[in-house]
């Protein structure tokens, strides 16, 4: 059954993902880009971590997503349309993508990954959102404190790099 | 296995109800294509010319949308582990809301949230 699940959850993110590419309507393709996050997401949830799971769908399936599609409602789509579908370099990217699998394979098989263990907890038990919690506001609050300063510092940062033109 | 199992029954019948709206709406919609579906979305008025810059402070508002967004998510464990960190809990999640708040303080003061 796990094994069921695992191969339904791995076509949505790669059709999601060649939906990306292969698009070409800019608005498709974020929303295929939308599918191959719950896909990845579901893949997280397989692997008991509802905390990045989540993650996944609220800051990329979420913010991300929402972001590329607010850029488009500004954007000519007319512009688009009746253009190549990849541009020149695609043959670096072919050659990037090949060696990133065959790099993950050889470390599939260095570590004797096999498809029989598909969905197996490999992780630890139960609800590790509450352990994320206590490590993160009871060992590493310092750290947790000073992801608020860098938030603030992109926030004060992007205000101050358009100060001239919001004053203007 | 039940958890899959109940799991795939409600995504089906997710993707069955998603299909049947959007099948619906095909078969009933008035379909028609003009050059005026893709223009850029100006309220209805025509739109004078083509972007090619658009207000930073869309720029601004993007920014703060994902930093919030960010802030919310350390919420989850932190509302997931309530009851044990207690008091000092609440104390450190308000020190983290209130350094961000700040920024947010200083877009307001510096008038990036107003539109002219």
């Amino acid at each position: 059954m796990a094994e069921f699940v695992f191969f339904v959850l791995a076509l949505v993110t790669i059709v999601g993902a060649l939906g990306t590419v292969i698009s070409r309507n800019a608005y498709a393709s974020a929303l295929w880009m939308v599918a191959a996050f719950l896909g990845v997401s579901g893949l997280f949830i397989m692997l008991n971590a509802p905390f990045i799971a989540m993650l996944q769908i609220i800051v990329y399936a979420g913010a991300i997503a929402v972001l590329i599609i607010f850029v488009m409602m500004l954007m000519d789509r007319r512009v688009l349309n009746n253009k190549e579908r990849f541009n020149p370099q695609y043959l670096w990217g072919v050659v990037l993508g090949v060696g990133l699998l065959a790099d993950l394979s050889a470390l599939a098989f260095k570590f004797r990954i096999n498809l029989s263990h598909i969905g197996e907890n490999l992780t630890l038990n139960g609800s590790n959102t509450k352990m994320i919690g206590d490590v993160l506001f009871k060992r590493y609050l310092f750290p947790f404190e000073i992801t608020a300063i860098i938030l603030l510092i992109a926030l004060i940062g992007a205000v101050v790099l358009t100060r001239k033109d919001i004053n203007t | 296995m039940l958890e899959w199992l109940s799991a795939g029954i409600d995504i089906v019948l997710v993707a069955v109800i998603f299909l049947l709206v959007l099948g619906l709406a095909r078969y009933l919609a008035p379909k028609q294509h003009n050059p005026f579906k893709s223009q850029v979305y100006e309220c209805g008025i025509f739109p004078v010319a083509e972007i090619s810059q658009f207000n930073i402070r869309f720029f601004v508002i993007a920014i703060m949308f994902t930093l919030f967004d960010i802030e919310a998510l350390f919420m989850y464990p932190w509302a997931l582990d309530f009851k044990e960190l207690g008091t000092l809990g609440v104390v450190e999640m308000f020190i983290f809301l209130f350094l961000v708040f700040l920024g947010w303080i200083y877009a307001y003061k510096k008038g990036a949230l107003e539109w002219q």
